[in-house]
């Protein structure tokens, strides 16, 4: 039962030395800042970051990328207390209710929530992360070619429902996606796809200049059309949360903390939602649901608690099935394949240790926002100070280096610029930049699955919906058609209430 | 290009960009039918390379079509979350042409140090040009200035010292 133990246990000694406690410190608080600052997402961060430790130890590479990942999730709640404007994405929920306390004067209170919930839901996700990936490890061993085509359809789907507010430009953005992935040459036959002549697109679109594009540059451009930094409230109060007050919260910590790990385990839908479904939880659940978005301190703490639990759920898909749950979980899936690691079912058999690695590396991320979380208060009110003006340039800087670096590829930059305008173009019509993400990352698995799946059932489909696996994969992608069709949707609708009128 | 604000508006551009998916859908279909299927190597229609991108320029028509359906009908469009304070795309397109620019410096192999310094200088000196006097205009420029000269060799210490990557 516990032969997981030496592992896990040579994980935290790779950890324990001080070279590599300075290196994981650093990113933690490089993290926090990325998280806090509008404008760096944690996509983004962890984006950029890839190109820069290309030549690092795969170990310490991969180290810096989780707690700068973790942080960066974390510290989006900085920004979204303190100026009301979300660091990152998955901090929207915790604006509703943290801001609010900001300006009742409880600004401390509510970070110190927020830490404290970013910690216990870190804390869940790992325990669950340990242990679910084994066992799902091992059932995905008898996954086929039909279910992984399935799963990478159903991941962007997903993703395309999910992560913005409009379906079907969600899935036009999977779909994009998807075909990014089928420039270059097909690995069945050899044949160049859409390269129009150009040889430097025989090689593909590579993951991470499209990425900083989509998700660096394009976020220069759309941060810079605001004209004003907002103000920052004031966080004089008392920062770290009395041990009563977190009893109290107990239940919605747990709760928050098991959904956030379960939303995070769907393919592509991520952090974002982590937080946003344990609110709604939380509110439904809660003896004073109108204290929502009036200041609720279980609120502020069930959306924060979500979002960092999502964020080990998000890693468990790429550990078992090499499919990432959400798109900062693509860009560390496109991380760990280039430091020569094998994200897929393959990797419980071939490389456990990697597995226990990254719960260690999780753990001291963990250890991360709960010391630096609860000490940096003003420092991190210093760099929210800080212009956009004056910060957007260098991270424009970095988003045309680093992707260069990758590959020393000239092409590459304006691989970049392409993508960020796209980008941009899309966030403006309100298209989600997540599907298209994992449509880049998903595109070759569904592609090859699809194909082989095809030669398999030889003229013969039933395969495809036979299968259990590939049956309920199948039934979640004509649900998800099906919901977005009026008739059928409202149809559902009145049933629901039939059953639910039956019931009462 | 302007950010659809209101339903009516976000109906009208969806309309348009929904017969842009149509047309892109229809051209990627065109080309993937173009593409040879190597049955000398035992491909058929359904495993050869134009199969799966054909597929998917399909479902972008049709979700385009969608689209464009839905936009006409003026239902249920769903508008952009209406930004916070003031908002000004030429500023965008401002920093657009700066960072092309920049981009194209970068590509053309020129410098990155001097490269660096001069587009750092200018954004940040551009971005903070109106409502202030001529004295504070020339210490923002000073600034800048500064600011640049720590990124650029900054960046290029860290690369090249620290990560071991060669820059442009």
């Amino acid at each position: 039962m516990f032969d997981f133990m030496p592992l896990l246990l040579t994980g935290f000694a790779n950890i324990l030395n001080p070279q590599t406690l300075a290196l994981a410190a650093a990113a933690c608080l490089g993290g926090l800042i990325i998280g806090a600052l509008p404008g760096l997402t944690a996509t983004m961060g962890l984006a950029l970051l890839t190109t820069m430790t290309l030549h690092m130890e795969a170990f310490d590479a991969i180290l810096i990328l989780i707690c700068t990942y973790v942080l960066a999730i974390y510290g989006g709640s900085r920004s979204a207390i303190l100026l009301n404007i979300p660091g990152t994405p998955s901090s929207a929920a915790t604006a509703l209710d943290g801001y609010v306390l900001a300006r009742q004067g409880r600004a401390g209170e509510a970070m110190g929530l927020a830490t404290i919930g970013s910690v216990l839901g870190t804390l869940v996700g790992i325990f669950l992360l340990a242990i679910i990936t084994p066992p799902l490890g091992e059932f995905a061993l008898s996954f086929g070619a039909y279910e992984f085509f399935w799963l990478a359809l159903a991941g962007v789907m997903l993703s395309g429902s999910l992560s913005g507010s409009d379906p079907i430009k969600g899935w036009i953005a999977g779909i994009l996606g998807l075909l990014v992935a089928m420039i270059g040459q097909e690995p069945a036959y050899g044949y160049p796809r859409f390269t129009f002549g150009f040889p430097e697109l025989t090689g593909g679109i590579q993951l991470l200049p499209a990425m900083v594009g989509a998700f660096g540059f394009a976020e220069v451009l759309y941060v810079l059309r605001s004209k004003a930094n907002a103000s920052i409230s004031d966080a004089s109060d008392r920062i770290v949360p009395r041990l009563v007050q977190v009893i109290a919260l107990r239940w919605t910590i747990l709760r928050s903390g098991i959904l956030g790990t379960f939303v995070g385990l769907l393919p592509g839908v991520g952090e974002d939602i982590g937080a946003w479904g344990s609110y709604a939880l939380a509110k439904r659940m809660s003896k004073t649901p109108e204290e929502f978005g009036r200041g609720s301190v279980e609120g502020l703490t069930a959306a924060e608690t979500g979002n960092n639990a999502a964020v080990p759920g998000a890693l468990i898909p790429v550990l078992t099935l090499g499919i990432p749950g959400s798109g900062v979980a693509a860009v560390l899936m496109a991380a760990l394949i280039i430091h020569g690691a094998q994200p897929g079912p393959l990797m419980m058999t071939t490389d456990p240790q990697m597995i226990y690695n990254i719960i260690a590396m999780l753990f001291v991320a963990t250890l991360g926002i709960l010391i630096f979380g609860l000490s940096l208060t003003r420092l991190m009110i210093l760099v929210l100070k800080v212009k956009d003006t004056w910060l957007m340039p260098v991270v424009a800087v970095l988003c045309l280096v680093g992707p260069y670096a990758i590959q020393s590829s000239y092409f590459d930059i304006w691989v970049v610029v392409a993508f960020g305008v796209i980008g941009f173009g899309l966030r403006l019509m309100n298209y989600p930049m997540a599907p298209l993400v994992l449509g880049i990352v998903l595109g070759t698995i569904l592609d090859s699955n699809l194909r082989r799946a095809l030669t398999l059932a030889d003229g013969n489909f039933s395969s495809f919906f036979t299968r259990p696996i590939s049956a309920v994969l199948c039934a979640i992608v004509v649900t998800m058609i099906l919901a977005q069709i009026g008739p059928v949707r409202r149809a559902a609708g009145r049933g629901w209430q039939a059953v639910r009128g039956g019931q009462s | 290009m302007t950010t659809p604000t209101t339903p009516v508006e976000t109906n009208r551009a969806d309309r348009w960009t929904g017969l842009f998916w149509i047309v892109l859908g229809g051209a990627i279909i065109a080309h993937s039918l173009g593409m040879p299927i190597p049955r000398n190597l035992g491909a058929t229609t359904l495993t050869g390379p134009g199969f799966v991108p054909m597929l998917l320029g399909g479902a972008l028509a049709l979700l385009g079509g969608s689209l464009a359906l839905r936009a006409s009908r003026g239902g249920d469009a769903y508008a952009p979350d209406a930004p916070e304070g003031p908002i000004s795309n030429g500023r965008a397109m401002v920093a657009l042409v700066l960072m092309v620019a920049y981009a194209a410096a970068l590509a053309l192999r020129q410098p990155f140090i001097p490269g660096t310094i001069l587009f750092v200088t200018l954004f940040v000196t551009v971005f903070n040009w109106a409502d202030k006097s001529m004295q504070q205009r020339l210490k923002t420029a000073g600034g800048a200035l500064l600011l640049a000269t720590i990124t650029a060799i900054v960046i290029q210490f860290l690369f090249e010292q620290i990560f071991f990557v060669r820059l442009p």
